[in-house]
């Protein structure tokens, strides 16, 4: 079964991507920067769904640039699921590597949809 | 436009107008002088024509009468020698006695009858009533007497008798020998000399009468003068002299000539008519007046052309003051605008150099000491886009230039100055025809406006982010519901996420549109009463709903009773939510203080400080100082519910009741809420 990192520092979100792709895929969960690079390099999910406004000291942007610099993990398909729903905003996330982007509020069939896609 | 007559033209006028005056009294002054003087000089004249007249008159009247006086005394001495054979008429057609200058010689005898003539003598004549007789009989004088001109019995023609006494050797009275004399003969011969209608020549006896007196053709004898200032004169021994005056006689006004007569009592006289002899003078007068009367009106013509010349330059030159005054007057309210503007200006010369730089310029670019003025306006650009932050540099004038010529007269660009922190200025650019400034560049600091459009686009970004967060839970979880096969529990859980969050975007709409509210009517809508802080300390902890578990708060209160000016409900929502905050934040329990402060007057204002303490989960330096912004959670966990607006809320209600918010903090201490407001 694959691996999915959900990091997003609102408990809500975090327990409706678990429902909603629970099924199917391993959900690892994470609540800021810091305890989400450790995820990954300890579990090295195949998809990242990644909040981008977080508290703590590195923001979604930021991991998303620790995770496709890094080579050990720049395979690591990353999704950015924001509630900043401009242009500008997922222009730049798509320019530092994200692999898709989600704004709040989202479908969870859409997310389960697009899911299925990238990782079956 | 009138101004005053200032102190130099009411000078100048008045040179003219004495200088005018002067010239208008020279002229008559000189006009009278001449008229005086031809006055005089033909006087003068006159006088010398009248005098030599007289002498002629005098030497005529006294070579007649001497010549009578001979002829009489050759008949009185041939009388006394032959008595009545005297042939007179003999003696005269022999010419031994010359008849020319008398009409008749004749005797009248000691009896009054007249004897012996050269002319027939009718009948017997007794001539002894006449004067000429009667005074030779009274005495014997020795004198020859000249008589009042009388109408001659025996020639019946106006006459003047000459007589003498003819006086025996034993000093018997023998008669008088009398020469009868035409007194025309001593003035007609004036006629041939022209004195005019009213000229006069007379020969009067020292009695004052006219033994002959002509004037102009008319003779006229006997005329009495007796009264006449002449004879006066010649009382006086004056023999000879001139006056003028009126005749006693005729009433005429005549410039008289007097001369006595040597060895008889006799004046001869001429005299001219006044007003024919000054005719000439008259006329001339007439002509010098008319030339004093236009030089007259000759100098007022050119004093008051002079003057309204002046009074024109006068106002001609206060049109000029008044222009330059004006123009005067708004160079200082441009200088004041340029000098005290906000606004920055640099204005280039004809050649495009830098002209004049103004204050604000200088102070938003921190010019320091680099001299601008003068440089033309490629450097001048240079200068500037040096002084820019890289990514928003200044293009250039000329680059600015284009576009207002292209048709966008009101061009603008940002560029950002770092200068004291970066400052945004816009910059304009208007070209002028005008002969000294060929365009003026203009600067405005729209700092402070990007800084607030720029934290309005980010209130709204973080508004829709807090907004859409809970959104994503209620979409999401009600899609699953909508979707998926879900046992009771679980479709219980979520809908208490979709009902929290539900309420959570009701609470941060109520919350936004307050804070909006308070925001824009900055108080205004407050009502401020007088409320006792105890009082309402108290009402509010006893109706405070605290978390389960935990102890109401705990009040300590000064005794002497406070009063603030405040809006009640405003400052119960501040206690409120910092009263939340303080349970919400101490999760671990704890007390929670309301301490109000005795009233502190130390400062300006007496004022008042509450404090709400817990202690809680506390707060670093930085969480302090963001705590009251707008949307900020010290804790970001998700763990603590709240909008991240009660702070916000807090600040603002605080600050319009001039009071003022301070907050101690340390990390898991506990965190101590003061807030002040004026008694």
């Amino acid at each position: 079964m694959k691996t999915i990192l959900v990091v997003d520092d609102h408990v809500d979100i975090r327990r409706l991507f678990s429902i909603t792709l629970g099924k199917e895929f391993n959900i690892l969960e994470a609540e800021d920067g810091d305890s989400a690079l450790e995820a990954v390099r300890h579990h090295h999910p195949q998809l990242v769904f990644l909040d981008v406004m977080m508290p703590g000291k590195m923001n979604g942007l930021q991991v998303l640039d620790s995770i496709k610099g890094n080579p050990l993990t720049q395979d690591i398909l990353v999704a950015m699921v924001t509630a900043r729903g401009q242009a500008a905003d997922s222009d730049d996330a798509c320019q530092r590597g994200a692999d898709a982007y989600f704004i709040k509020p989202f479908s969870p069939l859409q997310v389960l949809a697009w899911t299925r896609s990238k990782l079956s | 436009m009138n101004l005053p007559i200032s102190y130099n033209q009411r000078r100048t006028l008045l040179v003219i107008w004495l200088t005018a005056s002067v010239l208008i009294l020279l002229a008559w002054w000189q006009m009278f002088a001449l008229v005086s003087a031809s006055r005089v000089r033909e006087l003068t004249s006159i006088e010398r024509d009248l005098a030599n007249l007289t002498r002629v008159s005098q030497e005529h009247a006294n070579r007649t009468l001497r010549s009578a006086d001979q002829v009489i005394r050759f008949v009185q001495s041939r009388y006394l020698e032959i008595g009545t054979k005297l042939d007179l008429k003999a003696l005269t057609e022999k010419g031994v006695i010359d008849t020319e200058i008398f009409n008749q010689v004749g005797i009248i005898d000691a009896n009054g009858i007249y004897v012996l003539a050269n002319l027939p003598i009718t009948g017997r004549l007794n001539l002894s009533d006449r004067e000429h007789f009667k005074v030779h009989v009274a005495a014997d004088t020795g004198d020859l007497f000249v008589s009042k001109p009388v109408l001659g019995r025996a020639s019946g023609k106006w006459s003047m008798q000459l007589s003498r006494r003819i006086t025996r050797p034993n000093g018997e009275f023998a008669g008088v020998v009398v020469v009868s004399i035409d007194p025309g003969y001593f003035t007609r011969f004036y006629n041939e000399l022209n004195l005019g209608s009213q000229g006069l020549a007379a020969l009067y006896g020292l009695d004052g009468i006219a033994r002959a007196r002509t004037i102009g053709d008319q003779e006229v004898f006997g005329a009495n003068a007796s009264t006449s200032i002449m004879f006066e004169r010649l009382a006086r021994q004056e023999l000879f002299g001139s006056f003028i005056g009126r005749s006693v006689v005729d009433d005429v006004e005549r410039m008289y000539y007097f001369r006595k007569v040597p060895q008889y009592p006799l004046v001869v006289t001429a005299g001219r008519d006044m007003e024919d002899l000054l005719a000439n003078h008259r006329r001339a007068r007439d002509a010098l007046g008319l030339q004093a009367a236009l030089v007259t009106m000759l100098i007022l013509t050119l004093a008051t052309a002079l003057t309204r010349h002046l009074l024109r330059i006068r106002s001609i030159m206060a049109a000029r003051q008044f222009a330059q005054l004006q123009v005067q007057d708004r160079t200082e309210q441009l200088n004041a605008i340029f000098t005290m503007s906000p606004d920055g200006f640099v204005s280039f010369d004809r050649e495009r150099r830098v002209k004049y730089v103004n204050p604000a310029f200088s102070h938003m670019t921190a010019r320091g000491d680099v001299r601008l003025i003068g440089l033309d306006e490629h450097d001048f650009s240079a200068w500037l886009a040096q002084r820019c932050e890289p990514g928003a540099s200044f293009s250039g004038i000329s680059a600015l230039r284009a576009q207002v010529t292209s048709g966008k007269p009101d061009a603008r660009q940002l560029i950002e100055i770092s200068n004291n922190g970066k400052r945004t200025l816009q910059i304009g650019l208007r070209c002028s025809e005008s002969s000294t400034v060929s365009q003026i560049l203009y600067f405005r600091d729209v700092t402070h406006e990007t800084e607030v459009d720029q934290m309005k686009s980010e209130f709204l970004s973080t508004a829709a982010h807090e907004l859409r967060t809970p959104m994503a839970s209620i979409f999401g979880f009600s899609e699953v519901l909508l979707n998926q096969e879900l046992d009771i529990a679980t479709q219980r859980e979520f809908l208490g996420i979709i009902y929290d969050q539900s309420q959570r975007i009701a609470s941060i709409l109520d919350e936004l549109l307050d804070l909006a509210r308070i925001e824009a009517r900055k108080g205004k809508d407050f009502r401020n009463t007088r409320i006792c802080l105890q009082t309402l300390a108290a009402d509010l902890v006893k109706s405070f709903k605290v978390p389960t578990g935990r102890s109401l708060p705990e009040l300590v209160l000064p005794e002497q009773a406070l009063y603030v000016m405040a809006d009640g409900s405003k400052l119960r929502q501040v206690i409120l939510n910092v009263l939340s905050n303080a349970y919400k934040y101490s999760p671990a329990g704890g007390p929670v203080i309301f301490q109000i402060d005795t009233m502190d007057g130390t400062g300006p204002v007496p004022r008042v400080w509450m404090h709400i303490t817990d202690q809680g989960i506390g707060m670093t330096p930085e969480q302090q100082s963001r705590m009251c912004e707008r949307f900020y959670r010290a804790d970001a966990s998700g763990k603590i519910p709240g909008t991240g607006l009660g702070m916000s809320i807090v600040k603002e209600i605080i600050t319009l009741h001039r009071g003022e918010l301070a907050i101690s903090s340390a990390v898991g201490v506990g965190t101590r809420v003061s807030l002040c407001l004026p008694c």
